[in-house]
């Protein structure tokens, strides 16, 4: 029997959630996190409340975006998302778990210099990704 | 829940009060842009503004996106926007036996419009809701639900 998303990561906290969506975040981002304005979290969480509860996907690309997408040696993919606000950027990938799609955040870019998207980030939200499917259990 | 955001902190508080009210508006105004077609250019042109003006006003900046502003582009829109304390929002639901198909209960402030007001299959979430003190509501919403 599979254990519970939630014993399969530990490191991992819920932030956000409805009834048809979640946003857990990675403990370890904390510290990285308390850079981040009080304003841009306070947008951050905002939008992470409307998504949870955007039915329509109508949420703007000037508030969560597609990036890049990533994939390992076992076949696998993740399409690596942003959550933006400013400068500010949450990066992390959605996968259904326990019949609730969910939104992990598994990096954060508390000030990002330039308009593109850090590839260092984007690549270490793809390898924390692969490192949580292995965990949770799922592909 | 994990309290990475300072909700403890009073400021944050104040901050998240109106940052989630101009996210939901913002919201609103995209998803109603989105479901009659209509792109920021569209929007522009009829609210007799320039492009990044609209842009400005619908983005991180939110840069003069005032009441005036959200009335006009509602107009735009060919809707009408109204706030009304929540409360007076689920009392109308209950006393004619309707309710909000969809409340986003965020915080302090909550976003309702036409398509939302046709069921009540879902009163009892929006009852046992987080409460908050303003809402804006679609009085087109209202007239049709009355």
């Amino acid at each position: 029997m599979t254990k519970p998303w939630c014993q399969s990561l530990s490191d991992y906290a819920v932030v956000v959630e409805s009834d048809n969506r979640r946003v857990v975040m990675a403990k370890g981002l904390a510290k990285e996190f308390e850079k981040v304005t009080l304003k841009d979290k306070a947008k951050l969480v905002s939008w992470m409340k409307i998504w949870t509860e955007d039915r329509e996907g109508a949420i703007s690309t000037q508030r969560f975006k597609s990036q890049d997408s990533f994939t390992d040696g076992k076949g696998r993919r993740v399409q690596i998302f942003a959550f933006k606000s400013f400068q500010a950027r949450l990066y992390g990938f959605i996968r259904k778990i326990e019949g609730k799609e969910t939104f992990l955040v598994t990096a954060a870019d508390a000030a990002k210099k330039n308009d593109e998207a850090d590839p260092a980030k984007l690549q270490r939200a793809s390898k924390e990704a692969f490192k949580v499917l292995d965990a949770v259990g799922i592909r | 829940m994990e309290d990475f955001f300072g909700f403890t902190n009073p400021e944050f508080q104040e901050a998240y009060v109106e940052e989630t009210f101009v996210a939901q508006v913002q919201h609103e105004i995209a998803r109603i842009m989105k479901s009659k077609g209509i792109s920021r250019a569209e929007l522009a042109r009829r609210m007799k503004v320039s492009a990044p003006l609209v842009t400005q006003m619908l983005g991180d900046e939110d840069a003069n996106l005032t009441l005036r502003t959200v009335a006009r582009i509602f107009d735009a829109l060919g809707e009408k926007a109204a706030i009304t304390p929540r409360e007076s929002v689920l009392t109308f639901a209950l006393e004619t036996k309707s309710a909000v198909k969809r409340v986003m209960p965020i915080g302090w402030g909550c976003v309702v419009s036409k398509d939302q007001w046709s069921h009540d299959d879902e009163l009892g979430r929006v009852q046992g809701g987080e409460r908050a003190d303003a809402a804006v509501a679609w009085v087109d919403a209202i007239r049709k639900v009355a």
